[in-house]
């Protein structure tokens, strides 16, 4: 549990923006090197590590693909101006609480900066009295016009530069926690299957790009070409100002996804084994056309793959400070590698088409 | 550059002023750190009703004249009004905050400084619309953690969490404002010339409307008197490369704001034209701030009674009243050599008309 929640403050701390996943990548190759029997990385960036099943026969070992995007939402610069730099963002950001956010600029060299805002005189007429747009919006370096020309070009990434901080011992709050949290749910995973025997193989993926596109689970969901596949994302926690039904408790369980472009049998045998081990678990009930996570990819890969979707809650997604609770995130990896154990040679033969004859324990 | 003010030590008592906290009415942790750090310097120290710290170092030659030097102590801070279930707290300004400048912020509340941060939409489940709404303080929250939320209660202080930096040219630090007025008042009353009789008054409640400056200026009654500050340089890149910033207030990196006039007070021009003109003799660059808004402890000091002369001396600095100000090296060592230079000049003449 320590080890998952170490993992969670050092990933957490860097920038590993879409397309730019490497740091993040290499701390997960060293953490995860003891605890499977391969790894490699695949063409754009996702890091696949093998755990070998136990299940021999005639037939291929059945493999399961646990996937965790471990990119980030970021700012790229579009522009060098009067010794400031403007930007754009790379996945989707609430302009508004971008103001005064510390940034470190990828140029030449690592630069730290701060987001500034221009005073509402300085703004066009048509947006007084309205929130700032990102296009007004600016990045203060504190270098001389000279100096920050010379190290920062149109093109550089920006990441976010706050520190995590611990608002009691359960609760975490940083940037990234979407989803380097479920990166190090499928560590805990991980950790619980190393003292374990399991029939299948497991591939754990630390995807790339999935906030501009889900573009590595789409080409690691191919070359993995699993029996079945689990998703491990973030859902949405209670916040200040928001209502619906979608909405849940931090601190009570992950959401286990429920819906259409979703496996309802894989579904029903997952909550089965929550219930048997008393595992507490939200249904998050997804009636849409897309998760808008890595399982729209998987589902879809090749001549289609069953998948599920797991769901830490996490507070104020994609903002410099999302919040998430330990427990979530441990019941979760405690769920991923109890539910792996449970696979059987047989397992795919309880799948079939359309709804369970009830999700709900027979 | 060679800077022969800001030495590191200097620094460092900026660095260490700003990482402690002191809003309006709770400035007692500044004060007991200013205190430490003059006591062994000046001739009496004590603090008044309101909570000024009013240190008096003597004159030691004649004439002298009596002069007073206010440099508030506290800072925008918010306050808890209201505790909600789940978390999350209510929070209002105690000075002038932009409820814009606040989402997603890290923050401590209380004596305890227990950590929090203030919320933010997700913009999933946000409407287009509603993300191009303000913010105001009726919709922002504080979220901190729910085993540390029976320790908080209405009424705790609440302050940024921002480190001390460097960024490039500049620092970048919460309480800027005023805290290297602070500084730069530590260091006049280290460096006081003997012909002045010194009462250099470490303000309170100045963000709340100069509350501190009033009674202490009416306590010591001196001939001259001076507020040390920061003040805002609105310097933005513009949108059109053939508009111009007309309304930047001060500018960075030309050296400290001598103010004019403001809301409160038009200054006397004949120390303006002192400063102008010791500091156009000793080389110190210096910039005559736009007239405008705002205003300083010098414009309390100056209708107090049957009047006194005061002017303001600030230091530009960006971003002020945000969760991180910035303000350049250089330009704080020029306001340092400008009040190093311009009291040892300072001559009773300057008041007799």
């Amino acid at each position: 549990m320590e080890e998952s929640r170490q993992l969670l403050m050092t990933i957490t701390s860097m920038a590993g923006v879409s397309g730019y996943e490497k740091p993040v990548r290499e701390v997960l190759e060293e953490k995860w090197q003891p605890l499977v029997d391969e790894m490699h990385v695949s063409n754009l960036g996702s890091l696949h590590a093998l755990k070998r099943g136990t299940q021999n026969g005639e037939n291929k070992r059945k493999r399961i693909m646990l996937a965790a995007h471990m990119d980030a939402i970021g700012l790229m610069v579009t522009k060098v101006v009067d010794g400031y730099l403007r930007f754009t963002s790379v996945g989707g950001f609430d302009a508004r609480l971008l103001p005064y956010q510390p940034v470190i600029v990828h140029g030449k060299e690592p630069i730290k900066g701060i987001v500034a805002t221009p005073v509402e005189r300085h703004l066009p007429e048509k947006l007084h009295g309205k929130s700032v747009p990102m296009e007004y919006l600016y990045i203060d370096t504190g270098l001389s016009p000279e100096k920050l020309a010379g190290l920062v070009k149109p093109g550089d990434i920006v990441s976010l530069a706050n520190e995590p901080i611990e608002l009691d011992e359960d609760t975490i709050a940083a940037h990234t926690l979407d989803d380097r949290g479920a990166v190090a749910a499928v560590n805990e995973c991980l950790q619980i299957l190393a003292q374990r025997v399991h029939a299948w193989d497991v591939v754990a993926v630390a995807t790339t790009q999935e906030e501009v596109g889900l573009k590595g689970a789409f080409t690691s969901g191919f070359a993995e070409n699993p029996d079945l596949a689990i998703v491990i994302d973030m859902g949405f926690a209670k916040e200040p100002g928001a209502s619906g039904y979608y909405l849940v408790e931090m601190g009570e369980g992950p959401c286990l996804a429920y819906g259409p472009v979703l496996n309802y049998q894989l579904y029903a045998e997952i909550e089965k084994v929550a219930k048997r081990l008393e595992i507490p678990y939200h249904k998050e009930i997804n009636p849409g056309g897309r998760t808008g996570t890595d399982s729209d990819a998987i589902t879809l890969t090749r001549e289609g793959i069953p998948t599920a979707l797991f769901s830490i809650p996490l507070r104020y997604m994609h903002s410099p400070y999302e919040i998430i609770h330990y427990d979530d995130m441990e019941r979760t990896g405690r769920l991923l590698a109890e539910f792996i154990c449970s696979l059987d040679i047989d397992f795919m033969e309880k799948l079939s088409q359309g709804p369970a004859a009830s999700s709900e324990e027979k | 550059m060679n800077y022969r003010y800001t030495t590191p030590e200097v620094i460092g008592l900026l660095e260490t002023l700003t990482l402690t906290n002191g809003g309006s009415g709770d400035e007692k942790a500044v004060r007991d750190l200013l205190y430490q750090e003059i006591k062994d310097h000046v001739d009496s120290i004590r603090v008044d009703q309101l909570g000024n710290m009013i240190v008096h170092k003597a004159a030691t030659a004649t004439p002298s004249m009596k002069v007073m030097v206010a440099a508030h102590m506290d800072e925008v801070s918010l306050m808890v009004v209201d505790k909600k279930d789940e978390g999350f707290l209510e929070v209002r300004p105690v000075g002038g905050i932009d409820a814009n400048a606040l989402s997603a912020k890290p923050v401590v509340i209380g004596k305890d400084s227990i950590p929090g941060v203030f919320s933010a939409r997700t913009i999933h489940i946000t409407s287009a619309s509603e993300r191009k709404s303000l913010l105001d303080y009726e919709k922002l929250r504080v979220s901190v953690g729910k085993k540390k939320i029976e320790k908080i209660n209405p009424g705790d202080y609440v302050y940024f969490m921002t480190p001390f930096e460097r960024l490039g040219d500049f620092f970048a630090a919460k309480a800027i404002d005023d805290r290297v007025g602070c500084a730069n008042l530590i260091w006049l009353l280290k460096n006081a010339p003997g012909h002045i009789d010194l009462y250099g008054v470490f303000t309170v409640q100045e963000e709340l409307g100069l509350r501190g400056a009033k009674v202490a200026a009416y306590q010591i009654m001196p001939d001259l008197g001076f507020a040390f500050d920061a003040t805002p340089a609105i310097e933005p890149p513009l949108m059109d490369s053939n508009e111009h910033n007309y309304a930047y207030n001060t500018q960075t990196g030309r050296g400290p704001a001598i103010y004019t006039v403001d809301r409160g007070q038009v200054h006397n021009e004949k120390v303006i034209f002192l400063i102008r003109k010791v500091a156009e003799k000793h080389d110190i660059p210096y910039q005559l701030r736009q007239p405008g808004g705002g205003g300083t402890d010098s414009s309390a000091i100056h209708m107090t009674g049957s009047g006194i002369i005061s002017q303001s001396i600030s230091v530009p600095t960006r971003y002020l009243h945000s969760p991180i100000s910035m303000m350049r090296q250089d330009d704080w060592e020029h306001t340092l050599h400008l009040i190093d230079t311009l009291f040892s000049e300072l001559s009773p003449e300057i008041i007799k008309e």
